[in-house]
Parts: C-alpha cells; sequence; structure tokens
C-alpha cells in the first residue's frame, strides 16, 4: 500500500502514455532545467556519482527513462520500452516511482516486499537513491513550475482533473469487482505452484535415492 | 537503577533525514562522515562538514543532540582521516563522538578533551572489565552494547559499571560478532571495519531466472527468492547456503529486530538509550520508525500500554520481528 500521494498520479500516468515520445523528452529535458533552479545541490550531487547510464522502467508506461549519471549536464531521456544499454536498471509502478521520488516510502522496504526490482550496477542505484532522497522534491510541483506564472492555476487543474479521474477508476474498479468475484491471488498462486514443484523435484530426488537403496540390496540378497 | 527517561537515538544519513528524525521526536540523532571513517559508507549517504555543522545547528535549535560516528578502525599507517573527522566533529559542535579503535580513542581523548567520547557497537564491549577499561583510560561516558545480551545481562553490567548504556531497539539482527566479523571481507576483499560497508554496493549484483531473484556478493550467490518471497539484505550473514544437500540460513535467518513490546524492561534495566539502527535507510523508514517509537516511549513514560509488536511489521527485513538476544529463548 502507498501513502497517500498528492501528486494527480492517474494524470501524469495518462498523459505519458498518450503524449508523443519528442514531447515527453522535451518535457524532460524542461524538468532537469527547472531542477537546475530549483535544487541545484542534487545535480551537482548526481554529477559526483560514478558515471553510468540508469534505466528507469514504470511497469505500467509504455516508455522507459534514461538518467545519465556522474557527468554534467545530468540528461533524462525518454527511450522505447525495450532498449537496451544501461549499466543499471531500477523498475517499479508509476505510483511507487513517484513515491520513492519524493521520499514518500521507503526502497529497502519495496525492496524486501519485491516491489522494486533493480538489476546491473548496484552502487550506481544506491548512489542514485540517496543522493535522491537528500532532497525533498515534488514532481507535480516541478512539473507546474514549467507553467511559469501560470503554475497555481495549472495545479488546481490538476488536482480536478485527477478527482475526475479518481472517479471514474473507483466506477470501472466497481463494475470489474462485480464482473470478476475475488479470487485466490495469482502471485500467491504462482508461488504456491513454484513451491510444490520444487517439493515434486526434491520427493522424486528421494524416491530415486530409495529406490537405488532398495535395488542395492535387492541385488545383495540375490 | 531506574532510568526516569529513555533516550530516542536516531539514524540520519542524510541531512533531509536529519531534519526528519529531529521533527519526528528523536531525543538524539545520529551521522557520519562521507568517507570511511563510519561504518555506513555508502555511494550517495553521509554529511560533509558544512552538512553537519547545518545539522548540528538545527538540531540543537530544536534541543536535539547530535552524534558523530567515527567507528572504523584505521588502516595501517593512515590514521589522518580518523583524526580529521574526530576534530571536524568537534568543530561543527557535535555532541558527542561515536568511536571503536584505541588510537582514535586515544586521540580524541588528547586532541578534543572536551568532547564526550561514546563507545561504538564496533567495540564489541560485552562485559564489565572491557567496558570499565575504555572508561578508565579514555574518559568513555557511553557504551553501545553488542546484540548479545539478554535483559538481565544488561542489568547486571549497568549496575557493576555504572557508565551509560545505548542499546539497539529496531534494525538488524548482527551475526553476534559486532566489529569483529569478516565474512563480507572474505567474499569482497573490502573490510566492513576498515572501508565502512559491509556488502559493499560496488560487489552486490542481482538477477532474474526462471521466476527467482538472485543476490550475489563478489563471486558467491547469496540468496535465491521465489515469487513472493520476503527478500533479505545481501549480506554473508543472511545468505541462504546448502549444506548436506539442504539449502537454510546457516548463520541468521532475515528477520528484523524490534524491542518495541519490551521498552519497560530495558527501562527496568536502567538502559539510558535506545538506537533505531538504519543510517542507509531512507528518510520514509526514519519517519515511520521514529514516529512509533516516539509515541511508544511516551506512552511508557504516562504509564501507558506500550505500542504491540507488528506496527513497523513491513519495515523489517524479511517482513519478520524478533526480540533477539534479549529474551534467549533457546537458553
Amino acid at each position: 500500500m502507498h501513502a497517500q500521494s498528492p501528486q494527480p498520479l492517474a494524470l501524469l500516468r495518462g498523459a505519458a502514455t498518450v503524449l508523443p515520445r519528442p514531447v515527453l523528452a522535451a518535457l524532460a529535458a524542461a524538468i532537469v532545467r527547472g531542477l537546475k533552479k530549483s535544487h541545484p545541490k542534487l545535480l551537482r550531487n548526481l554529477a559526483g556519482l560514478e558515471p553510468a547510464v540508469v534505466h528507469v522502467v514504470a511497469f505500467d508506461l509504455p516508455y522507459r527513462f534514461a538518467i545519465t549519471l556522474g557527468r554534467e549536464p545530468i540528461a533524462l531521456t525518454v527511450l522505447a520500452r525495450d532498449a537496451t544499454g544501461a549499466d543499471a536498471e531500477v523498475a517499479a509502478s508509476v505510483a511507487t516511482l513517484v513515491d520513492l521520488l519524493e521520499g514518500r516510502i521507503d526502497s529497502d522496504t519495496l525492496f524486501f516486499r519485491r516491489d522494486l526490482r533493480i538489476s546491473g550496477n548496484t552502487a550506481v542505484v544506491v548512489g542514485l537513491r540517496n543522493v535522491l532522497d537528500r532532497e525533498e522534491l515534488s514532481l507535480a510541483g516541478e512539473l507546474a513550475a514549467l507553467c511559469g506564472p501560470l503554475a497555481r492555476p495549472a495545479q488546481r487543474l490538476a488536482r480536478r482533473l485527477e478527482q475526475l479521474a479518481d472517479g471514474a477508476g473507483a466506477r470501472l474498479a466497481a463494475m470489474h469487482r462485480t464482473l470478476h468475484p475475488p479470487g485466490a491471488d495469482s502471485q500467491d498462486l504462482s508461488a504456491e505452484l513454484e513451491r510444490c514443484h520444487e517439493e515434486i523435484a526434491a520427493l522424486t530426488a528421494r524416491l530415486g535415492a530409495l529406490e537405488s537403496r532398495l535395488k542395492r540390496r535387492a541385488d545383495k540378497v540375490a | 537503577m531506574t532510568i526516569r527517561y529513555m533516550e530516542l537515538v536516531c539514524p540520519a544519513g542524510t541531512p533531509a533525514a536529519l531534519r526528519t528524525a529531529v521533527d519526528g521526536g528523536a531525543d538524539t540523532v545520529y551521522c557520519g562522515f562521507r568517507d570511511c571513517t563510519n561504518a555506513r559508507n555508502y555511494p550517495g549517504l553521509n554529511f560533509d562538514f558544512d552538512e553537519l555543522c547545518e545539522g548540528v545547528a538545527y538540531a540543537h535549535a530544536r534541543d536535539c543532540k547530535v552524534l558523530v560516528a567515527i567507528n572504523t578502525f584505521p588502516r595501517a599507517g593512515d590514521e589522518g582521516p580518523w583524526h580529521r573527522a574526530v576534530d571536524q566533529a568537534a568543530a561543527a559542535g557535535a555532541d558527542a563522538v561515536i568511536l571503536a579503535d584505541l588510537g582514535v580513542l586515544a586521540y580524541a581523548t588528547r586532541a578534543q578533551p572536551q568532547l564526550r567520547r561514546h563507545l561504538s557497537v564496533q567495540a564489541s564491549a560485552a562485559n564489565a572489565p572491557s567496558i570499565k577499561f575504555y572508561q578508565q583510560q579514555f574518559g568513555v561516558r557511553r557504551v553501545v552494547l553488542p546484540r548479545v545480551l539478554a535483559v538481565d545481562e544488561v542489568a547486571e553490567l549497568i549496575a557493576d559499571t555504572g557508565i551509560e548504556t545505548e542499546v539497539f531497539a529496531f534494525g538488524s539482527v548482527g551475526p553476534m560478532s559486532e566489529g569483529r566479523c569478516f565474512l563480507s571481507s572474505y567474499l569482497t576483499g573490502l573490510s566492513p571495519t576498515s572501508e565502512g560497508a559491509c556488502a559493499p554496493a560496488s560487489h552486490v549484483a542481482y538477477s532474474e531466472v526462471g521466476g527467482r531473484v538472485l543476490s550475489r556478493l563478489g563471486d558467491v550467490t547469496l540468496n535465491s527468492f521465489a515469487r513472493g518471497e520476503a527478500a533479505a539484505y545481501p549480506t554473508p550473514c543472511k545468505g541462504r547456503y546448502v549444506t548436506h544437500g539442504r539449502s537454510s540460513y546457516l548463520f541468521e535467518e532475515p528477520i528484523g529486530l524490534n524491542a518495541i513490546s519490551i521498552l519497560a524492561e530495558l527501562k527496568g534495566a536502567g538502559v539510558t538509550a535506545l538506537k533505531i539502527e538504519g543510517r542507509q535507510r531512507s528518510r520514509a523508514y526514519v519517519a515511520e520508525v521514529v514516529a512509533t517509537f516516539r509515541r511508544a516511549l511516551d506512552a511508557l513514560d504516562r504509564g501507558d500500554v506500550v505500542t504491540p509488536v507488528g506496527t513497523l511489521h513491513g519495515s523489517t527485513e524479511g517482513g519478520r520481528e524478533t526480540r533477539g538476544a534479549y529474551e534467549k529463548g533457546w537458553r
């Protein structure tokens, strides 16, 4: 479960899904430029990390993001979902990634729960996590700041749209529950199935050993 | 001995975490410099001198103390960074330094005699003669006790030495060999006690194979987690090893220490301060754990029932909790 996010997540997710990649790329570059003014220390610290490219993959978005660290200027780019070439990769849902970025959730807790996947150069990911956690960031604030003097009305509009999206989402979820009554959790079932496979493999191995022992005894008797 | 008030000592890996801990109700925060002089030397973590000065000012303005951990052991012929750290902690106005190495203790005693000295858990002092030695030779005022003692043993030590004690209330369950564990050195070639990082991130790797997550340290696969199974830190003491054809946790299971349900017993034993572990954790963790223990300690002071176990379940390693050696249920 996530802490109550003040962010218009459905809106962010929706926008990131429908906007063409060049527009998203321009937006990402503008966010980095904005951060240079609002959080200059963050960019200096990111530039001071080991040089690396980290891919951030949101499970529920059709793109992945690439952050280039350890040099100036820091770059945030938008890549195809299946792009490769990262030194390290971080993967989670959009909601989780935004909570992490804004310091509302602990990454170790997510890791224990397996809600966060990391691969590649772990030191780079740990460095990125620690540098981000030093700052009090607000993604909505940074996006709103791009609107200049219209920042406040833009935030109000975003909140209103988010409420509408939440309402529509709740109605859809209710319809889905009516059509598909809650059953066993598929992830639990997968884990259970995996455990059964392991148990069968262990029992098969023991059966094999017992059969061999019986055969040796039979041979001795014979 | 009965203590009137137990001090809540909280971790701060970054300036933001320090502010979070102070605002959340910590009586004291502890932190370290951005180098090998402290036992949480991870990329992007810790304080430079200016950040420490700002942190001390922020904490002191809110009646909160700041301790600086300088608790690793200098490499041969290279004491400079450790001595500099002691001097900088004093210059920043820290309330005490947490030390482990005899030479660093001697330096701090000589060079900064006005600076309070606490003995780190890394010194692994768990008996009265050892603690008295540090008291007498270096004027150590407080000892952080290793996680090997039962509550009655803690009470005996306090009665015998009369020293202030700080005990772990939340965090990891160590392999009962604190400051003397070389498992990580064996696998990575880097010493936790000199380089300041057990299972350094530079040597950790994760991969997914057939739906399972494998964690590796150096060239050794430490663990393999099935889908849905809670994960553990990639430290050698929490590895699952195959012996006699069966895999099991040979040293320690992935489980977190939580002493919230025995705060009254610890207070009764005469404990001065409760330590929350986790300078390497995020400020979200700091906020949650500090607030929970603040509520529990306030309830204890009022004579109310203390929050039961389970409140911090999600923040513990492996998603499970234990009272560890405090109860020694195996005896």
